[in-house]
């Protein structure tokens, strides 16, 4: 047992998700290491995202305070009547850096899971559903994770959308880059059972 | 397929072995509470990723240890492989493929394929619904890797399916909803389905050509699926299709009963499958030495089929089933084993000259 604050940052940190006990301990360690300032900004920069970021009231993507809007939404140059559905913020930052989207996105906030209980209600579903109505969306893009609970979501809303729009779904394979005798079953059945005629 | 090097360090009650295993069959002979079936636990743990007992990880560890750490090196003919397998309660289970780690355990499985039999198996497996259905599902597991990914998809949809059903009554019902479960659960149920109709439908003849052999009485033995008699051959099974509406028919069968109880009533974790004599039930109307007959029928039929499907012969895993068997039927297993590239046995003593002098001996001292 070290002192009481020091015990309290490895708990606070040990909240994290992906750090556990050891990794808490070397990050409040170098915390308590590194210059007063640096510290210090941390957890201005903390307290600064926590108060400062709020959801988009369209898509419920992440955007600054202030703006009713994300980025994206505000973005006239981006196609609105193409709705990519992710579960959640992350999921849009990382397609954002493919630069690839010219849609919008609409962020869930999870999947249908009974198990932690939650249902259709938890989820932005019928928000989608109204944008689709209103915004004369041309495509619904699911992008969504390749779980049990992931597909049951896609098909939830695919169900729910029938006859309004297009619904369409990311295709499942290899990474880029990567080696075939490398890449495991799940991933080589999916790239076999989606494979595409060569163009 | 032979086994040719195994090491604990430790696993169970050694906390150090080396085995060089030779060509050909061996011997493993110790006093009970030395450790034999672990061997075999540990040899199978190398083929399946965990305990064939279905033990929890955290008991093959030793009492006063942390961790458990098997290796192992087999020979499929054209190459020497090696697995490991290490798991701690702290750093979970981690499993190697020729040095290299894999994600996840489940790519282990039918890389070196096993058939384990024990004498606990005739009471366990012949009693027991859910044991005969893990008997299979190893065994389709060994033979394709898409078989254990459907099982496994299987699984997490019921877990979630179930809990849908006892929310029902708690919340707003969502027939949208309520359709998506048993829709996700339909696609790999009937994936599953399927591929045990057709396993089972290319075992039955072993089966019952086994036992004519086994048994000193003329009747047949078959098998069962679902209560009803298993199709002719591979060509009149339902196509996957077929099976996936049938399923779908099933689980919006009886509404009401599965809300009641809070768990879906029909499936494959739920199906019969069993051994007949003359069309009657084995488990119910078989006498004892009917019921190991048939099991070691079974087992050599499993072996067959893992040695078309992979086409490498598994490797035998046989404990102590002398003290189970009575002389002929154990004599009859040894012929029918040396068929095979290796056999593993255990005795308890030495069996003198009923084990042939080619069989490697290993004592197990202390």
């Amino acid at each position: 047992m070290g002192p009481q604050p020091l015990e309290d940052l490895v708990t606070a940190l040990a909240r994290l998700p992906g750090i556990g006990r050891k990794t808490a301990q070397r990050l409040a360690l170098y915390v308590l290491k590194s210059p007063a300032q640096e510290a210090q900004a941390l957890a201005e920069a903390i307290r600064g995202a926590r108060e400062n970021i709020g959801n988009c009231t369209r898509c419920f993507n992440l955007t600054e305070r202030g703006q009713e809007l994300c980025h994206v939404c505000r973005d006239p140059n981006r196609d609105q009547a193409v709705i990519c559905v992710v579960e959640e913020a992350s999921d849009a930052l990382a397609l954002e850096r493919s630069d690839l989207l010219r849609g919008t996105y609409h962020v869930l906030g999870g999947a249908l899971s009974p198990l932690d209980g939650i249902g259709p209600a938890d989820l932005r579903i019928d928000e989608l559903i109204e944008r689709v109505r209103r915004d004369a969306v041309r495509e619904v893009i699911l992008a969504h994770n390749a779980s049990a609970e992931g597909e049951a979501t896609a098909e939830y809303i695919h169900q729910r959308l029938a006859g309004q729009t297009t619904v369409t779904r990311l295709a499942r394979g290899l990474p880029a880059g990567s080696d075939l005798d490398l890449a495991d079953r799940t991933t080589l059945t999916h790239a076999l059972q989606g494979r595409t005629t060569f163009q | 397929m032979r086994i040719c090097q195994l090491q604990l360090r430790p696993f169970r009650n050694f906390d150090h072995l080396d085995l060089d295993l030779g060509a050909g069959g061996a011997l493993i002979i110790g006093d009970n509470g030395r450790g034999k079936s672990n061997i075999l636990e540990a040899i199978s743990y190398l083929s399946l990723g965990k305990s064939i007992r279905g033990a929890r990880d955290q008991q093959a560890i030793p009492h006063n240890g942390t961790w458990f750490d098997i290796r192992g090196m087999w020979d499929d003919g054209k190459r020497q492989h090696q697995a490991r397998v290490f798991y701690s309660a702290e750093e979970g289970k981690r499993v190697f493929l020729d040095g290299a780690p894999l994600q996840r355990v489940s790519e282990l499985v039918s890389q070196f394929n096993t058939v384990h039999f024990a004498p606990e198996d005739v009471a366990l497996v012949l009693q027991f619904s859910a044991q005969r259905r893990r008997l299979l599902d190893i065994l389709i597991s060994q033979a394709y890797s898409t078989y254990l990914q459907n099982l496994q998809r299987y699984g997490r949809v019921l877990t979630q399916r179930n809990h849908f059903l006892r929310q029902l009554g708690q919340r707003r019902a969502d027939a949208a909803e309520a359709d998506v479960w048993a829709n996700q659960l339909a696609e790999p149920g009937a994936a599953i389905r399927r591929s045990r109709l057709e396993a089972l439908v290319e075992l039955a003849p072993t089966l019952t050509s086994c036992y004519s052999g086994f048994s000193t009485g003329r009747e047949q033995a078959g098998i069962r699926y679902q209560d009803a008699e298993l199709p002719a051959t591979v060509a009149a099974i339902p196509s996957t299709d077929e099976l996936r509406t049938i399923f779908l028919q099933q689980l919006h069968a009886e509404p009401v009963k599965e809300q009641r109880a809070g768990y879906t009533l029909a499936g494959p974790h739920r199906d019969s499958f069993g051994f007949t004599l003359d069309g009657e039930s084995a488990e119910t109307y078989g006498s004892q030495g009917q019921l190991k007959s048939i099991l070691l029928s079974w087992k050599m039929a499993e072996s067959r089929y893992l040695e078309t499907r992979s086409g490498h012969q598994p490797v035998l895993l046989f404990d102590d089933v002398f003290s189970e068997l009575d002389e002929m039927r154990a004599q009859q297993l040894l012929t029918l084993a040396e068929e095979f590239d290796q056999v593993i046995l255990t005795a308890p003593r030495n069996p003198g000259d009923d084990i042939p002098s080619h069989y490697q001996r290993i004592e197990l001292t202390h």
